[in-house]
Protein backbone atom coordinates (compact mmCIF):
# COMPACT_ATOMS: atom_id res chain seq x y z
CA UNK A 1 0.00 0.00 0.00
CA UNK A 2 1.44 3.36 -1.00
CA UNK A 3 0.87 6.44 1.11
CA UNK A 4 0.76 9.87 -0.38
CA UNK A 5 1.98 12.43 2.06
CA UNK A 6 1.36 16.14 2.23
CA UNK A 7 3.26 18.81 4.01
CA UNK A 8 2.16 20.43 7.20
CA UNK A 9 2.20 24.17 7.54
CA UNK A 10 2.49 25.13 3.88
CA UNK A 11 2.85 28.91 3.38
CA UNK A 12 -0.35 30.69 2.33
CA UNK A 13 -0.42 33.61 -0.06
CA UNK A 14 -0.84 37.02 1.51
CA UNK A 15 -1.03 40.64 0.50
CA UNK A 16 1.29 42.84 2.51
CA UNK A 17 1.58 46.61 2.86
CA UNK A 18 5.01 47.81 3.85
CA UNK A 19 5.94 50.56 6.24
CA UNK A 20 7.67 53.11 3.97
CA UNK A 21 10.18 54.05 6.63
CA UNK A 22 11.37 50.59 7.71
CA UNK A 23 10.40 48.53 4.66
CA UNK A 24 8.79 45.99 7.00
CA UNK A 25 5.19 44.68 6.92
CA UNK A 26 2.64 47.07 8.37
CA UNK A 27 -0.63 45.49 7.22
CA UNK A 28 -1.30 41.89 6.16
CA UNK A 29 -4.26 40.40 4.34
CA UNK A 30 -4.59 36.63 3.97
CA UNK A 31 -7.17 33.83 3.83
CA UNK A 32 -7.32 31.26 6.61
CA UNK A 33 -7.94 27.54 6.05
CA UNK A 34 -11.18 27.69 8.01
CA UNK A 35 -12.72 30.58 6.06
CA UNK A 36 -10.96 30.92 2.69
CA UNK A 37 -13.60 33.28 1.29
CA UNK A 38 -13.35 35.73 4.14
CA UNK A 39 -9.88 37.19 4.14
CA UNK A 40 -8.41 38.38 7.39
CA UNK A 41 -6.80 41.77 7.63
CA UNK A 42 -4.50 42.64 10.49
CA UNK A 43 -2.32 45.63 11.30
CA UNK A 44 1.19 44.91 12.51
CA UNK A 45 1.95 46.36 15.92
CA UNK A 46 5.50 45.11 16.30
CA UNK A 47 7.91 43.13 14.18
CA UNK A 48 9.37 40.87 16.87
CA UNK A 49 12.06 39.21 14.84
CA UNK A 50 13.53 39.20 11.36
CA UNK A 51 15.63 36.49 9.81
CA UNK A 52 16.80 35.38 6.41
CA UNK A 53 16.91 31.79 5.15
CA UNK A 54 18.95 30.71 2.16
CA UNK A 55 18.64 26.94 1.98
CA UNK A 56 18.61 24.01 -0.43
CA UNK A 57 20.51 26.12 -2.98
CA UNK A 58 22.12 22.91 -4.24
CA UNK A 59 18.73 21.44 -5.27
CA UNK A 60 16.15 22.18 -7.96
CA UNK A 61 13.94 23.89 -5.39
CA UNK A 62 16.11 26.38 -3.52
CA UNK A 63 14.68 28.48 -0.70
CA UNK A 64 15.48 32.20 -0.27
CA UNK A 65 13.16 33.93 2.13
CA UNK A 66 13.00 36.89 4.46
CA UNK A 67 10.96 36.05 7.54
CA UNK A 68 9.21 38.58 9.81
CA UNK A 69 7.63 37.44 13.05
CA UNK A 70 4.78 39.91 13.54
CA UNK A 71 2.57 40.75 16.46
CA UNK A 72 -0.72 42.24 15.33
CA UNK A 73 -2.77 44.86 17.07
CA UNK A 74 -5.40 42.24 17.89
CA UNK A 75 -2.78 40.38 19.93
CA UNK A 76 -2.06 37.38 17.66
CA UNK A 77 1.33 36.48 16.27
CA UNK A 78 2.14 35.19 12.82
CA UNK A 79 5.19 34.73 10.66
CA UNK A 80 5.07 36.71 7.43
CA UNK A 81 7.62 35.85 4.79
CA UNK A 82 8.78 37.28 1.50
CA UNK A 83 9.88 34.65 -0.99
CA UNK A 84 12.77 36.17 -2.93
CA UNK A 85 12.50 33.58 -5.70
CA UNK A 86 8.74 33.76 -6.33
CA UNK A 87 8.76 37.46 -5.37
CA UNK A 88 5.60 36.98 -3.34
CA UNK A 89 4.40 37.34 0.25
CA UNK A 90 3.12 34.48 2.40
CA UNK A 91 2.02 33.83 5.96
CA UNK A 92 2.95 30.80 7.96
CA UNK A 93 2.25 29.60 11.49
CA UNK B 1 11.51 -34.63 -14.96
CA UNK B 2 12.87 -31.47 -13.41
CA UNK B 3 12.91 -28.28 -15.47
CA UNK B 4 15.65 -25.71 -14.84
CA UNK B 5 14.53 -22.42 -16.33
CA UNK B 6 17.38 -20.02 -16.81
CA UNK B 7 17.39 -16.43 -17.99
CA UNK B 8 21.07 -15.64 -18.70
CA UNK B 9 22.46 -12.22 -17.80
CA UNK B 10 19.43 -11.67 -15.61
CA UNK B 11 21.02 -8.97 -13.43
CA UNK B 12 22.12 -7.03 -16.50
CA UNK B 13 18.73 -7.35 -18.16
CA UNK B 14 16.89 -6.21 -15.04
CA UNK B 15 19.15 -3.18 -14.62
CA UNK B 16 18.86 -2.32 -18.33
CA UNK B 17 15.09 -2.54 -18.18
CA UNK B 18 15.02 -0.24 -15.16
CA UNK B 19 17.32 2.27 -16.85
CA UNK B 20 15.60 2.03 -20.25
CA UNK B 21 18.83 0.86 -21.86
CA UNK B 22 18.71 -1.38 -24.95
CA UNK B 23 21.02 -4.40 -24.88
CA UNK B 24 20.61 -5.85 -28.35
CA UNK B 25 23.68 -5.46 -30.52
CA UNK B 26 25.49 -3.25 -27.97
CA UNK B 27 28.47 -3.68 -25.72
CA UNK B 28 26.99 -3.19 -22.24
CA UNK B 29 28.42 -4.22 -18.89
CA UNK B 30 26.89 -4.38 -15.44
CA UNK B 31 29.26 -3.30 -12.68
CA UNK B 32 29.20 -3.46 -8.90
CA UNK B 33 27.71 -0.47 -7.17
CA UNK B 34 28.98 1.62 -4.31
CA UNK B 35 32.53 0.29 -4.31
CA UNK B 36 35.67 2.27 -4.89
CA UNK B 37 36.86 -0.09 -7.61
CA UNK B 38 33.79 -1.67 -9.20
CA UNK B 39 34.18 -4.81 -11.22
CA UNK B 40 32.20 -6.21 -14.12
CA UNK B 41 29.42 -8.54 -12.95
CA UNK B 42 27.79 -9.40 -16.28
CA UNK B 43 28.18 -8.24 -19.87
CA UNK B 44 26.57 -8.68 -23.27
CA UNK B 45 28.17 -10.99 -25.88
CA UNK B 46 29.20 -7.87 -27.82
CA UNK B 47 31.13 -6.65 -24.77
CA UNK B 48 32.65 -10.10 -24.29
CA UNK B 49 33.79 -10.03 -27.93
CA UNK B 50 35.64 -6.77 -27.18
CA UNK B 51 37.53 -8.43 -24.33
CA UNK B 52 35.33 -7.42 -21.40
CA UNK B 53 35.47 -10.22 -18.85
CA UNK B 54 33.54 -10.86 -15.67
CA UNK B 55 35.48 -9.75 -12.61
CA UNK B 56 37.45 -7.22 -14.64
CA UNK B 57 37.85 -3.73 -13.16
CA UNK B 58 35.31 -1.38 -14.73
CA UNK B 59 38.05 1.11 -15.60
CA UNK B 60 39.96 -1.60 -17.44
CA UNK B 61 36.79 -2.78 -19.19
CA UNK B 62 36.14 0.73 -20.52
CA UNK B 63 39.77 0.91 -21.57
CA UNK B 64 39.53 -2.26 -23.61
CA UNK B 65 36.14 -1.34 -25.10
CA UNK B 66 35.74 2.46 -25.46
CA UNK B 67 32.11 2.14 -26.67
CA UNK B 68 31.14 0.14 -23.61
CA UNK B 69 27.92 1.29 -21.92
CA UNK B 70 28.12 0.74 -18.18
CA UNK B 71 25.18 0.07 -15.86
CA UNK B 72 25.27 -0.17 -12.08
CA UNK B 73 23.68 -3.07 -10.23
CA UNK B 74 20.01 -2.43 -9.49
CA UNK B 75 18.85 -4.75 -6.70
CA UNK B 76 15.32 -3.38 -6.67
CA UNK B 77 14.88 -4.12 -10.36
CA UNK B 78 16.31 -7.62 -9.91
CA UNK B 79 13.83 -8.31 -7.16
CA UNK B 80 10.93 -7.17 -9.30
CA UNK B 81 12.15 -9.18 -12.29
CA UNK B 82 12.62 -12.30 -10.16
CA UNK B 83 9.13 -11.96 -8.76
CA UNK B 84 7.81 -11.55 -12.30
CA UNK B 85 9.59 -14.76 -13.36
CA UNK B 86 8.25 -16.78 -10.44
CA UNK B 87 4.75 -15.34 -10.70
CA UNK B 88 4.67 -16.07 -14.46
CA UNK B 89 5.48 -19.74 -13.83
CA UNK B 90 3.18 -20.00 -10.83
CA UNK B 91 0.48 -18.52 -13.04
CA UNK B 92 0.86 -21.63 -15.22
CA UNK B 93 0.08 -23.78 -12.21
CA UNK B 94 3.67 -24.71 -11.39
CA UNK B 95 5.14 -25.04 -7.92
CA UNK B 96 8.40 -23.16 -8.38
CA UNK B 97 11.63 -23.04 -6.44
CA UNK B 98 13.77 -19.92 -6.90
CA UNK B 99 17.40 -21.08 -6.93
CA UNK B 100 19.16 -17.86 -7.92
CA UNK B 101 18.47 -14.61 -9.72
CA UNK B 102 17.05 -15.59 -13.09
CA UNK B 103 16.73 -19.28 -12.22
CA UNK B 104 13.51 -21.12 -11.42
CA UNK B 105 13.17 -24.86 -10.92
CA UNK B 106 10.01 -26.91 -11.15
CA UNK B 107 8.86 -30.50 -11.28
CA UNK B 108 7.13 -31.17 -14.61
CA UNK B 109 5.28 -34.37 -13.76
CA UNK B 110 2.14 -32.75 -12.39
CA UNK B 111 1.90 -30.20 -15.20
CA UNK B 112 2.45 -32.47 -18.21
CA UNK B 113 -1.18 -33.76 -18.33
CA UNK B 114 -2.43 -30.17 -18.15
CA UNK B 115 -0.44 -29.08 -21.18
CA UNK B 116 -0.61 -32.29 -23.21
CA UNK B 117 2.89 -33.58 -22.61
CA UNK B 118 6.39 -32.43 -21.78
CA UNK B 119 7.12 -30.79 -25.14
CA UNK B 120 3.95 -28.73 -25.03
CA UNK B 121 4.70 -27.72 -21.44
CA UNK B 122 8.20 -26.52 -22.32
CA UNK B 123 6.85 -24.64 -25.34
CA UNK B 124 4.29 -22.96 -23.09
CA UNK B 125 7.01 -21.98 -20.59
CA UNK B 126 9.17 -20.50 -23.35
CA UNK B 127 6.20 -18.64 -24.78
CA UNK B 128 5.20 -17.35 -21.36
CA UNK B 129 8.67 -15.99 -20.68
CA UNK B 130 8.90 -14.26 -24.04
CA UNK B 131 11.34 -16.56 -25.83
CA UNK B 132 9.43 -15.91 -29.07
CA UNK B 133 10.05 -12.20 -28.74
CA UNK B 134 13.80 -12.34 -28.65
CA UNK B 135 14.23 -12.86 -24.90
CA UNK B 136 16.98 -15.28 -23.98
CA UNK B 137 15.29 -18.08 -22.06
CA UNK B 138 16.80 -21.53 -21.76
CA UNK B 139 15.23 -24.67 -20.34
CA UNK B 140 17.16 -27.68 -19.11
CA UNK B 141 15.43 -30.96 -18.40
CA UNK B 142 16.89 -33.72 -16.30
CA UNK B 143 16.04 -36.38 -13.76
CA UNK B 144 17.08 -34.06 -10.91
CA UNK B 145 17.84 -30.35 -10.42
CA UNK B 146 21.61 -30.66 -10.91
CA UNK B 147 21.23 -32.59 -14.15
CA UNK B 148 18.64 -30.07 -15.32
CA UNK B 149 21.01 -27.19 -14.51
CA UNK B 150 23.74 -28.78 -16.60
CA UNK B 151 21.25 -29.25 -19.43
CA UNK B 152 20.15 -25.62 -19.24
CA UNK B 153 23.76 -24.47 -19.59
CA UNK B 154 24.05 -26.54 -22.75
CA UNK B 155 20.77 -25.24 -24.23
CA UNK B 156 20.69 -22.72 -27.05
CA UNK B 157 19.01 -19.31 -26.52
CA UNK B 158 15.27 -19.85 -26.57
CA UNK B 159 15.83 -23.58 -26.65
CA UNK B 160 15.63 -26.68 -24.52
CA UNK B 161 18.13 -29.43 -23.77
CA UNK B 162 17.19 -32.68 -22.10
CA UNK B 163 19.54 -35.06 -20.34
CA UNK B 164 17.94 -38.47 -19.89
CA UNK B 165 18.80 -40.63 -16.91
CA UNK B 166 20.73 -43.20 -18.97
CA UNK B 167 23.04 -40.56 -20.53
CA UNK B 168 23.60 -38.59 -17.35
CA UNK B 169 26.91 -40.21 -16.36
CA UNK B 170 28.39 -39.79 -19.85
CA UNK B 171 27.37 -36.13 -20.05
CA UNK B 172 28.67 -35.23 -16.59
CA UNK B 173 32.05 -37.02 -16.70
CA UNK B 174 33.97 -34.54 -18.90
CA UNK B 175 32.54 -31.41 -17.26
CA UNK B 176 34.84 -29.21 -15.15
CA UNK B 177 34.48 -29.13 -11.37
CA UNK B 178 33.33 -25.51 -11.57
CA UNK B 179 29.83 -26.62 -12.60
CA UNK B 180 29.27 -28.06 -9.14
CA UNK B 181 27.07 -25.82 -7.01
CA UNK B 182 28.36 -24.90 -3.55
CA UNK B 183 31.92 -26.04 -4.34
CA UNK B 184 34.16 -23.71 -2.39
CA UNK B 185 37.35 -22.38 -3.91
CA UNK B 186 39.59 -24.11 -1.37
CA UNK B 187 38.11 -27.51 -2.10
CA UNK B 188 38.45 -26.95 -5.83
CA UNK B 189 42.07 -25.84 -5.38
CA UNK B 190 42.92 -29.02 -3.44
CA UNK B 191 41.21 -31.23 -6.01
CA UNK B 192 42.97 -29.45 -8.86
CA UNK B 193 46.30 -29.84 -7.08
CA UNK B 194 45.56 -33.54 -6.81
CA UNK B 195 45.02 -33.67 -10.58
CA UNK B 196 41.24 -33.93 -10.40
CA UNK B 197 39.74 -31.54 -12.92
CA UNK B 198 36.50 -33.11 -14.09
CA UNK B 199 33.40 -34.58 -12.52
CA UNK B 200 34.48 -37.97 -13.85
CA UNK B 201 37.81 -37.59 -12.06
CA UNK B 202 36.10 -36.74 -8.79
CA UNK B 203 33.68 -39.61 -9.16
CA UNK B 204 36.59 -42.00 -9.69
CA UNK B 205 37.88 -41.32 -6.16
CA UNK B 206 36.70 -43.64 -3.43
CA UNK B 207 33.84 -41.89 -1.55
CA UNK B 208 35.35 -42.86 1.78
CA UNK B 209 38.54 -40.99 0.90
CA UNK B 210 36.53 -37.96 -0.24
CA UNK B 211 34.64 -37.97 3.05
CA UNK B 212 37.91 -38.29 5.02
CA UNK B 213 39.44 -35.32 3.23
CA UNK B 214 36.48 -32.97 2.76
CA UNK B 215 33.78 -34.21 5.11
CA UNK B 216 30.06 -34.14 4.30
CA UNK B 217 30.30 -31.24 1.80
CA UNK B 218 32.87 -33.21 -0.20
CA UNK B 219 30.68 -36.29 -0.17
CA UNK B 220 27.74 -34.26 -1.44
CA UNK B 221 29.84 -33.00 -4.34
CA UNK B 222 30.97 -36.58 -5.07
CA UNK B 223 27.32 -37.63 -5.30
CA UNK B 224 26.45 -34.68 -7.55
CA UNK B 225 29.40 -35.56 -9.81
CA UNK B 226 27.69 -38.91 -10.39
CA UNK B 227 24.35 -37.24 -11.12
CA UNK B 228 22.85 -38.04 -7.73
CA UNK B 229 20.96 -35.00 -6.45
CA UNK B 230 18.82 -36.03 -3.51
CA UNK B 231 17.73 -32.51 -2.67
CA UNK B 232 14.91 -32.39 -5.18
CA UNK B 233 12.71 -29.39 -5.87
CA UNK B 234 11.54 -27.39 -2.85
CA UNK B 235 8.96 -24.98 -4.20
CA UNK B 236 8.26 -21.78 -2.41
CA UNK B 237 4.89 -21.35 -0.80
CA UNK B 238 3.35 -18.45 -2.69
CA UNK B 239 2.34 -15.83 -0.19
CA UNK B 240 1.34 -12.32 -0.93
CA UNK B 241 4.07 -10.09 0.39
CA UNK B 242 3.06 -7.22 2.61
CA UNK B 243 4.47 -4.02 1.14
CA UNK B 244 4.23 -0.57 2.64
CA UNK B 245 5.65 2.40 0.76
CA UNK B 246 6.19 6.02 1.63
CA UNK B 247 7.08 8.66 -0.95
CA UNK B 248 8.73 11.79 0.34
CA UNK B 249 7.79 15.13 -1.13
CA UNK B 250 11.47 15.81 -1.71
CA UNK B 251 14.72 13.84 -1.31
CA UNK B 252 15.57 12.99 2.28
CA UNK B 253 19.20 12.67 3.25
CA UNK B 254 19.19 12.28 6.99
CA UNK B 255 19.15 9.04 8.86
CA UNK B 256 16.70 10.04 11.59
CA UNK B 257 14.00 10.86 9.08
CA UNK B 258 14.52 7.62 7.27
CA UNK B 259 14.53 5.66 10.52
CA UNK B 260 11.25 7.23 11.58
CA UNK B 261 9.73 6.49 8.18
CA UNK B 262 10.82 2.84 8.39
CA UNK B 263 9.36 2.58 11.90
CA UNK B 264 6.09 4.02 10.65
CA UNK B 265 5.96 1.60 7.72
CA UNK B 266 6.68 -1.36 9.98
CA UNK B 267 3.92 -0.24 12.33
CA UNK B 268 1.55 -0.07 9.38
CA UNK B 269 2.67 -3.41 7.93
CA UNK B 270 2.10 -5.39 11.13
CA UNK B 271 -1.48 -4.16 11.28
CA UNK B 272 -2.33 -5.62 7.88
CA UNK B 273 -4.71 -8.62 7.94
CA UNK B 274 -1.91 -10.84 6.57
CA UNK B 275 -0.19 -10.59 9.94
CA UNK B 276 -3.21 -11.85 11.87
CA UNK B 277 -2.35 -15.51 11.51
CA UNK B 278 1.30 -15.41 10.54
CA UNK B 279 4.42 -13.50 11.43
CA UNK B 280 7.21 -12.28 9.15
CA UNK B 281 10.51 -14.14 9.27
CA UNK B 282 12.40 -11.43 7.49
CA UNK B 283 12.04 -7.78 6.67
CA UNK B 284 13.33 -5.98 3.59
CA UNK B 285 13.90 -2.27 3.34
CA UNK B 286 14.18 -0.85 -0.16
CA UNK B 287 14.87 2.74 -1.04
CA UNK B 288 14.44 4.60 -4.31
CA UNK B 289 17.31 7.06 -4.53
CA UNK B 290 17.85 10.20 -6.52
CA UNK B 291 19.29 9.55 -9.95
CA UNK B 292 17.03 6.53 -10.65
CA UNK B 293 19.12 4.38 -8.34
CA UNK B 294 17.90 1.96 -5.73
CA UNK B 295 19.11 0.32 -2.56
CA UNK B 296 17.83 -2.70 -0.69
CA UNK B 297 18.66 -4.73 2.37
CA UNK B 298 17.02 -7.86 3.70
CA UNK B 299 17.33 -8.81 7.35
CA UNK B 300 16.25 -12.09 8.91
CA UNK B 301 14.51 -11.79 12.25
CA UNK B 302 15.87 -13.79 15.16
CA UNK B 303 12.37 -15.15 15.72
CA UNK B 304 9.26 -14.53 13.63
CA UNK B 305 7.29 -11.77 15.29
CA UNK B 306 4.67 -9.10 14.73
CA UNK B 307 6.21 -6.86 17.38
CA UNK B 308 6.71 -3.65 15.41
CA UNK B 309 9.52 -2.41 17.67
CA UNK B 310 11.57 -5.58 17.31
CA UNK B 311 11.07 -5.68 13.56
CA UNK B 312 11.97 -2.00 13.26
CA UNK B 313 15.14 -2.50 15.31
CA UNK B 314 16.21 -5.23 12.92
CA UNK B 315 15.22 -3.23 9.85
CA UNK B 316 17.16 -0.15 10.96
CA UNK B 317 20.47 -1.93 11.33
CA UNK B 318 22.05 -1.06 7.98
CA UNK B 319 20.32 2.14 6.98
CA UNK B 320 23.47 4.19 7.41
CA UNK B 321 24.84 2.46 4.30
CA UNK B 322 22.33 4.12 2.00
CA UNK B 323 24.51 6.04 -0.42
CA UNK B 324 22.28 8.88 -1.66
CA UNK B 325 19.23 10.97 -0.75
CA UNK B 326 16.01 9.00 -0.71
CA UNK B 327 12.83 9.64 -2.66
CA UNK B 328 10.87 6.61 -1.58
CA UNK B 329 11.20 3.97 1.11
CA UNK B 330 9.52 0.58 1.12
CA UNK B 331 9.21 -2.09 3.79
CA UNK B 332 8.36 -5.63 2.69
CA UNK B 333 7.51 -8.79 4.59
CA UNK B 334 7.78 -11.69 2.15
CA UNK B 335 8.77 -14.68 4.24
CA UNK B 336 6.40 -15.99 6.81
CA UNK B 337 5.99 -18.35 9.72
CA UNK B 338 2.84 -19.33 11.52
CA UNK B 339 2.17 -16.88 14.26
CA UNK B 340 2.44 -18.24 17.75
CA UNK B 341 0.23 -17.13 20.56
CA UNK B 342 1.94 -14.24 22.27
CA UNK B 343 1.80 -13.63 25.96
CA UNK B 344 0.77 -10.05 26.68
CA UNK B 345 3.08 -7.89 28.72
CA UNK B 346 2.47 -7.85 32.47
CA UNK B 347 1.81 -4.71 34.40
CA UNK B 348 -0.02 -2.47 31.93
CA UNK B 349 -2.62 -0.61 33.97
CA UNK B 350 -6.12 -1.69 33.10
CA UNK B 351 -7.42 1.85 32.73
CA UNK B 352 -4.68 2.71 30.24
CA UNK B 353 -5.54 -0.38 28.23
CA UNK B 354 -9.22 0.51 28.28
CA UNK B 355 -8.49 4.08 27.22
CA UNK B 356 -6.28 3.04 24.34
CA UNK B 357 -8.84 0.43 23.24
CA UNK B 358 -11.55 3.10 23.26
CA UNK B 359 -9.55 5.45 21.08
CA UNK B 360 -8.80 2.61 18.69
CA UNK B 361 -12.47 1.76 18.39
CA UNK B 362 -13.24 5.40 17.69
CA UNK B 363 -10.50 5.45 15.07
CA UNK B 364 -11.94 2.35 13.37
CA UNK B 365 -15.42 3.85 13.36
CA UNK B 366 -14.20 7.11 11.83
CA UNK B 367 -12.33 5.25 9.13
CA UNK B 368 -15.26 2.92 8.45
CA UNK B 369 -17.56 5.93 8.04
CA UNK B 370 -15.37 8.44 6.25
CA UNK B 371 -12.87 6.20 4.47
CA UNK B 372 -9.26 5.22 5.09
CA UNK B 373 -7.93 8.70 4.33
CA UNK B 374 -10.00 10.32 7.06
CA UNK B 375 -7.39 9.99 9.77
CA UNK B 376 -3.96 11.42 9.34
CA UNK B 377 -0.81 11.03 11.35
CA UNK B 378 1.96 13.58 11.74
CA UNK B 379 5.38 12.31 10.70
CA UNK B 380 8.33 14.51 11.52
CA UNK B 381 10.78 14.31 8.66
CA UNK B 382 13.16 17.20 9.26
CA UNK B 383 12.25 18.69 12.64
CA UNK B 384 15.44 20.77 12.62
CA UNK B 385 14.77 22.34 9.21
CA UNK B 386 14.84 26.13 9.00
CA UNK B 387 12.00 25.91 6.47
CA UNK B 388 8.86 25.23 8.55
CA UNK B 389 6.89 23.29 5.93
CA UNK B 390 9.73 20.81 5.61
CA UNK B 391 9.61 19.83 9.27
CA UNK B 392 6.63 17.46 9.19
CA UNK B 393 4.20 15.79 6.82
CA UNK B 394 0.75 14.26 7.18
CA UNK B 395 0.43 10.57 6.39
CA UNK B 396 -2.85 8.64 6.21
CA UNK B 397 -3.20 6.34 9.18
CA UNK B 398 -3.68 2.75 8.03
CA UNK B 399 -7.06 1.13 8.66
CA UNK B 400 -6.68 -1.29 11.54
CA UNK B 401 -3.47 0.38 12.70
CA UNK B 402 -3.15 -0.79 16.29
CA UNK B 403 -0.23 1.36 17.23
CA UNK B 404 -0.57 4.03 19.88
CA UNK B 405 -3.36 6.34 18.79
Amino acid sequence: MTSSVRRLNEPRHAEVELDPASGRPSRVRWSGHSSPRTPRIARVEHVLDVWYVDDAWWTDSPVRRMYYECQFTEGTRLVVLYDLIQRAWFVQR
Amino acid sequence: MVAWIWLPRFLLRAAARAEGCALTGRAVALIERETAHPRVVQRTPEAAAEGVERGMLASRAVGSCPDLAVLEEHPGAVLRAQEWLLAALEGMGAAVEPRAAGVAVLETRGLEPLYGGLDALVAAVLERLGAGHGHDVRVGLGPNPFAASVAARAAQPGGVRCIAHHELRAVLEPLPLAVLPNANARMLAVLTALGVRTLGGLRAIDPGQVADRFGVPGLELWRLAGGEDARGVRPRVPAEPVVETLRFPEPVANLQTLARAVELLVERAVTRPDCASRAPRSVSVAAGLVGERSWRVRRVLRTPTVDARRIALTALAQLEQIPAPILEVQVTFDEWALREVEQPALGTPERVRRGVAGVRRAQEQVQATLGPGALLQVLEIEPWSRVPERQAVLVPKAPGDRTEP
